[in-house]
């Protein structure tokens, strides 16, 4: 450590024996919350907004966000999360949640609850969730709304999937937001990429012996992305600031939220892990899908690329050829200083990035057309 | 033996470089003012060696070494856990009862045959449109209208076609079709019932 100025020796002891009483004075009133934690611990939900399941097939859930006031605009919104945790951490509490603001916005909005994949659906490919079952809920959407056409935003490995489907349904989506979503795995930015190399992981093996990529692996991967950050920052932190109720309460919401992994049907984890982190073939336009092959080129629709700066699982340089690789005119490309997390319940993605998507789409969504006014006669 | 000692002597040597580089950090870290606390100095030191750490970990999760101890150590996994289903199902078969891998197997099966009966319904549907489209065209112009035998539909993996994906192991190849609808055909969805959740 290095002084600017010199302290005489005397001094300097009396600073940190002052300081050494003051942090330990912080450090019992930190211990006396202990028994309090629980109670936070029990306030932890799953979902802040109002909500009800319309649709369900197999383990796949729709739920469908209710508001007071009656939508601002015809087209609906369709959440789509990743197969590997639980969607809710696009709701995960108030003030945190990524839904409510568009639910606020006006929008009918929609989001895809994967469920919890059994050993039985380790057979389950992609295209059994994009052409089955998110075209089976997109269509339930349609019919429901009435309109011909939905807006959906994808995060993560649902914006991949997203991106697939819209190219492979797109006079179904009338507007596509994609949030870190992996679309050119050739990058080695991510760790991810790195591990995942054909050298060094048999995919093929592996699901062979596991069947379903279990929520456990998977979990130790995330961790293990910033071993420093996740198993010695995170707790430091959570010790200093105990005495900090709101922190608290956000910090085992998201803790809660990080260790609900689910497992990944093994041939959907196959073919992603092959065929996209491995062989990078969405870019090169050779992604089969069951029998069909994916042409990004074919998503004409107005599209809003949401990517983080500081992202270690989806690296931005991942998102970012998306809109370069689409036939839409309307491209809109945003990188926001956050982590992958971050990007949707981060204090700051919601005071700033949010309020800016919401608008996006609803200059792109079609207003309920007005009625006929009668005209009154003057007496 | 000479190999134990240059695996341990890597190992010191990686100890070495992850201390120096924390030491460095330590050392080279700014209070946050001049007349910062000197547990405000302390909290500096210890974000600065934090910071080198998780930059030397992250340098070393990329390395060959470790990427290669990853692979054996999976391969090790694997392995063990191919032997514990092969144990598992000789026991279950012994006992005359039905292993994990017999109901896959079926599941499996399943599957395919699933598959062939959408692809076949799909295939009656497409040739109902066609009928119903020569039908709704008038009579003059039904002989010209003969469907072209290339009209696919765009991007549809044709037989002979079928991008190299270098497959490997127990996973099936998925036989090419000629032209196939938009929809799957699954099965319908029932309707639950509405009912709210949330706070």
């Amino acid at each position: 450590m290095n002084h600017s100025q010199t302290t005489a020796p005397g001094q300097l002891w009396s600073a940190w024996q002052n300081s050494m009483i003051d942090q330990a004075v912080a450090g019992c009133r930190r211990m006396a919350r202990l028994p309090l934690l629980w109670q936070h611990a029990m306030r932890v939900g799953q979902g802040a907004t109002p909500s009800e399941v319309v649709y369900e097939e197999g383990h796949v859930q729709l739920l469908h966000y209710l508001s007071d006031a009656s939508p601002a605009f015809d087209t609906p919104l369709v959440f789509v999360f990743a197969l590997v945790n639980r969607p809710y951490i696009l709701d995960l509490k108030e003030g945190k949640s990524v839904v409510r603001h568009f639910v606020d916005g006006g929008f009918d909005t929609y989001l895809v609850d994967w469920g919890l994949p059994s050993d039985a659906d380790r057979h389950l490919t992609l295209d059994d969730y994009v052409n089955g079952y998110l075209d089976n809920i997109v269509d339930h959407v349609r019919e429901r709304s009435g309109t011909e056409q939905v807006s959906i935003l994808g995060y993560c490995m649902g914006g991949t999937m997203s991106a697939m489907y819209t190219a492979l349904h797109p006079e179904k989506v009338r507007n596509l937001i994609l949030m870190a979503a992996g679309i050119d795995f050739a990058t080695r930015n991510g760790l991810l990429n790195v591990w995942t190399d054909p050298r060094y992981f048999d995919v093929d093996r592996f699901v062979d012996a596991f069947g379903n990529a279990p929520a456990s692996l998977l979990q130790a991967s995330f961790l293990m992305l910033k071993p420093v950050a996740n198993l010695v920052q995170k707790p430091l932190g959570f010790l200093e600031r105990m005495n900090d109720d709101a922190f608290v309460d956000d910090y085992f919401a998201m803790e809660a939220w990080l260790n609900d992994n689910i497992d990944v049907p093994g041939e959907v984890y196959r073919q992603f892990v092959k065929y996209l982190y491995q062989q990078n073939r969405l870019v090169k336009g050779q992604m089969p899908v069951g029998k069909h092959v994916v042409d990004l080129k074919r998503i004409t629709c107005p599209v809003l690329n949401l990517m983080a700066a500081r992202d270690d699982l989806v690296p931005a340089a991942q998102s970012a050829p998306f809109n370069d690789l689409v036939g839409s005119q309307d491209r809109t490309a945003i990188t926001f200083d956050a982590g992958h997390i971050g990007l949707a319940v981060g204090s700051r993605a919601q005071r700033e990035l949010w309020p800016q998507a919401v608008q996006w789409l609803s200059a792109r969504s079609d207003r309920p057309a007005a009625r006929p006014r009668r005209r009154r006669r003057r007496r | 033996m000479t190999q134990s000692i240059d695996q341990a002597e890597q190992i010191a040597r990686l100890w070495m470089d992850f201390w120096s580089r924390m030491a460095t950090a330590a050392l080279s870290a700014q209070p946050p003012t001049v007349s910062a606390s000197p547990a405000d100095a302390a909290t500096q030191a210890r974000d600065a060696m934090l910071e080198a750490a998780s930059q030397w970990t992250d340098q070393f999760m990329r390395s060959p070494p470790f990427l290669e101890q990853m692979r054996r150590s999976m391969d090790a996994t694997i392995e063990l856990r191919q032997q514990m289903n092969q144990w598992m199902t000789r026991a279950h078969h012994e006992m005359q009862s039905t292993a994990r891998q017999d109901i896959e197997s079926l599941m499996s099966t399943i599957r395919h045959l699933e598959q062939r009966l959408l692809d076949r319904l799909e295939q009656a549907c497409e040739r109902i449109e066609q009928l119903e489209q020569r039908l709704d065209r008038p009579a003059g112009r039904r002989r010209a209208s003969r469907p072209a035998d290339d009209d696919r539909a765009p991007n549809v993996i044709d037989a002979g076609q079928v991008p190299g994906n270098g497959q490997t192991g127990g996973h099936a190849p998925e036989a090419p079709l000629p032209r196939r609808g938009t929809r799957t055909g699954r099965r319908p969805a029932s309707r639950a019932t509405g009912k709210r959740s949330g706070s």
